[in-house]
């Protein structure tokens, strides 16, 4: 029986704009394929363009000039439904077009770890490492109410030893986790490192036919704008069409500083570099999934760092979503909460965002920490709410207008005074259907103070971590293991960089 | 007719509004007036450039406005100064080379950097994204800096620092320069100790007071 996601409404989400509104940015977008066009750094992805009808200037390395058609068909080629796979099938996530189920999960990429000091309240940071990433792993894998797995820790320690990042990180996903292992980012250390991921993923799926039809993760690709494709970024889609692997793309038009400051605006930019990189995707790779990513992203213009949760972010999320859904069919993935440091304000701006991102019908919901520091008790904050994200579309049914949820027969049995509710058997089936609330803490507030008014976010979510933490998911088979094992070692044999290696610009293609 | 103090704060007046017509017509009419052209720049348009990047260390003004002001800032100077013997230009506070370390292209943080330093009294060279140890050292010999900037936003791409430092080191110039780090990968204290900077911040105006005291210490130390 498969475990993941939950099924939504799909006629019952929060929808911004009216399809007219929706086709008015999808137009927008492909003027703005056929008249700004891509920037792309990589010769080769660049050539690439012009089986899609591109104009290509080749010194300016822009490609522009996209027939409206073309595109169309490339992201026509990329399917409805798709299953991303897991190492335990039941939890494979099946996925059958847009806004039908919703999925959830944890994301990060802090480079360091939080440690809480001995006085309770202080913290100290210290460079996160493969070990601190298998420990956040194993407890995304034991909490049911994540469907997937993805890296909270990035490697930040063996980033700074120039070791090949993306493949060490990858096998520390597999060897602990039986879900879905997320994403796979770019390298710099060489474009071989995604020929090395490739035969982790064949090696646990048990060949590379079977991982294309069941992806153990998906590419991200980040580009700075949504209308550049940087190096990194480049090679990475050809690795996802050499081994065909999905990809999402994280379309990151920053506004207000390197994007237009205006939702509609932002949007429209966003879907052009939604739709380029799907029909790119569509037309070298058909058949593989795409995972849109409702990224209209913001920036922080006090600071810098990125934001989310605004106005801006939240509208353009919205109208993102339905485009993706209601035009072309097909799911979309956010990573939506919070770039703050603190723990409590973390929780609290990742419950906006979160619960935001569910009623707008997002069907891969990725609830993102601050990738700075992590403090890993934040893993208990977002599987509360996840958990509590869930909870409101499992017992969605209940207020379709049904006879049978309307109950008229029975109040007018009960009376006016309601007595009968109680205890009838109408009511006592459904108690179950009532949340909990707060999960972690059910006491009356006399016995609260009476035993220390602890916090939420900082100590009943620490104490439940230390629950977690007992976790250990089902060993990956040894012959297996053995096999990852040679694998990273030749790979990390091959890539990491010397002392005084530069990271390798000029690698040949794969 | 306008005193030479009324002059001197409208300059200021026209960084810190933003208004770059009113900070060319004033130097114009700081020059006719006879006013000195390095007053024009130190007790007029710095003035406002001070106080636009006072109000970003609060949190009061927004990274677009430092944006403006630096460029308004660097247009007004570079009239004022049009007609300056070189050896009769005002010193900066220090000289700064600054970029992307090879490999990285996140040069939105450098670029706040560079506009924040600017504004806050410090020559500043900006190299861009992409930017390779050897690039770095050249264009540091090259404008005689005192410093030296590299940032990086990827894990992966932090061990160009190190590579940075290194580099420094062998050729002799480590000590020459005050070595800075940076940016959204988060080097840390650990990190900095590890490859020999001076000083590190993941924040502009942490950066700004940690180059300002490694600025003041060297200046101690060679006096």
């Amino acid at each position: 029986m498969n475990k993941s996601g939950v099924m939504v409404p799909p006629h019952n989400f929060w929808k911004v704009l009216n399809p007219d509104q929706l086709k008015i940015i999808d137009n927008a977008a492909y003027e703005i394929l056929r008249e700004v066009g891509v920037f792309i750094a990589d010769e080769e992805l660049l050539k690439m363009t012009k089986e899609l009808g591109g104009d290509i200037d080749y010194n300016k390395k822009i490609v522009k000039g996209f027939p409206e058609y073309a595109i169309r068909e490339g992201v026509a080629k990329v399917p409805r439904n798709f299953v991303f796979g897991a190492r335990d099938p039941e939890w494979d996530m099946v996925f059958q077009g847009g806004g039908t189920k919703q999925f959830w999960g944890a994301s990060c990429g802090a480079t360091e770890r939080l440690l809480l000091n001995s006085d309770g309240k202080t913290f100290s940071r210290r460079r996160a490492d493969k070990d601190d990433l298998a420990y956040t792993t194993k407890i995304v894998d034991g909490i049911d109410d994540f469907d997937m797995n993805n890296y909270v820790f990035d490697l930040g320690k063996e980033g700074q030893l120039g070791l090949p990042t993306e493949l060490i990180r990858m096998d520390t996903m597999l060897q602990n986790t039986t879900k879905w292992a997320g994403n796979l980012t770019t390298v710099v250390s060489d474009i071989k490192e995604h020929d090395y991921v490739a035969k982790l993923g064949a090696a646990v799926s048990g060949g590379e036919e079977e991982f294309r039809k069941r992806p153990l993760w998906f590419g991200v690709l980040n580009p700075l704008g949504a209308l550049q494709m940087n190096l990194y970024n480049s090679w990475l889609m050809r690795a996802s069409f050499k081994h065909h692997f999905p990809v999402t793309p994280g379309i990151v038009a920053a506004s207000p500083l390197v994007g237009v400051a205006t939702a509609a605006g932002n949007t429209a930019n966003s879907l052009a570099g939604l739709l380029w990189v799907s029909a790119m995707k569509g037309h070298f790779d058909p058949g593989t999934a795409v995972m849109g990513n409702n990224i209209v992203f913001s920036l922080d213009p006090y600071t810098g760092r990125g934001a989310l949760g605004n106005a801006h972010t939240t509208l353009g999320n919205n109208a993102l979503t339905s485009l993706w859904h209601d035009l072309y069919g097909l799911p979309i993935a956010s990573y939506q909460g919070t770039f703050a440091a603190q723990l409590d304000q973390m929780a609290f701006a990742l419950m906006k965002s979160m619960m935001i991102q569910m009623v707008i019908g997002c069907d891969l919901i990725w609830e993102q920490f601050s990738d700075a520091a992590l403090d890993p008790a934040m893993l208990v904050v977002a599987a509360e709410i996840a958990s509590s994200g869930r909870d409101l579309m499992k017992n969605f049914n209940q207020i379709m207008p049904t006879k049978e949820n309307l109950a008229l027969e029975l109040a007018k049995e009960f009376g006016a005074t309601g007595e009968g509710w109680m205890t009838s058997d109408f009511n006592m089936s459904r108690i179950d259907t009532f949340y909990k609330t707060p999960t972690l803490d059910t006491r009356g507030f006399d016995i609260w103070m009476r035993e220390g008014c602890q916090s939420w976010a900082h100590d009943l979510c620490r104490e439940k971590l230390k629950e977690y933490e007992q976790h250990e998911p089902v060993p990956m088979p040894k012959d297996i293991a053995e096999r990852m094992n040679a694998i990273v070692k030749e790979g990390t044999d091959l890539l990491k960089r010397q002392e005084s290696g530069a990271p390798s610009h000029t690698a040949k293609p794969i | 007719m306008a005193t030479k103090d009324e002059i001197l704060a409208k300059l200021a007046n026209a960084v810190v509004t933003y208004k770059e017509a009113d900070a060319m017509a004033g130097v114009k009419e700081a020059l006719e007036m006879g006013i000195p052209p390095v007053d024009i720049v130190t007790r007029g348009l710095s003035v406002g450039i001070r106080t636009v990047g006072e109000r970003y260390g609060q949190g009061k003004v927004a990274i677009p406005f430092v944006m403006l002001a630096a460029k308004i800032m660097d247009k007004a100077t570079k009239e004022a100064l049009s007609k300056v013997p070189a050896d009769q230009m005002p010193k900066p506070l220090a000289t700064m080379v600054i970029g992307t370390v090879e490999g990285d292209i996140h040069d939105l943080g450098s670029n706040i950097v560079s506009a924040v330093f600017s504004a806050s009294g410090f020559k500043v060279y900006n190299l861009g994204h992409d930017v390779s140890p050897d690039a770095f050292i050249k264009k540091a010999e090259e404008v005689g800096a005192d410093m030296i900037g590299a940032s990086a936003l990827m894990t992966n791409t932090l061990q160009q620092q190190k590579i940075l430092g290194d580099k420094l080191a062998k050729q002799g110039l480590r000590e020459k320069y005050i070595y800075l780090v940076g940016g959204g990968a988060f080097p840390g204290a650990e990190w900095c100790e590890e490859i020999g900077a001076d000083g590190f911040a993941t924040d502009v105006t942490i950066g700004l007071e940690v180059a300002k005291k490694c600025v003041a210490e060297r200046k101690k130390q060679t006096n």
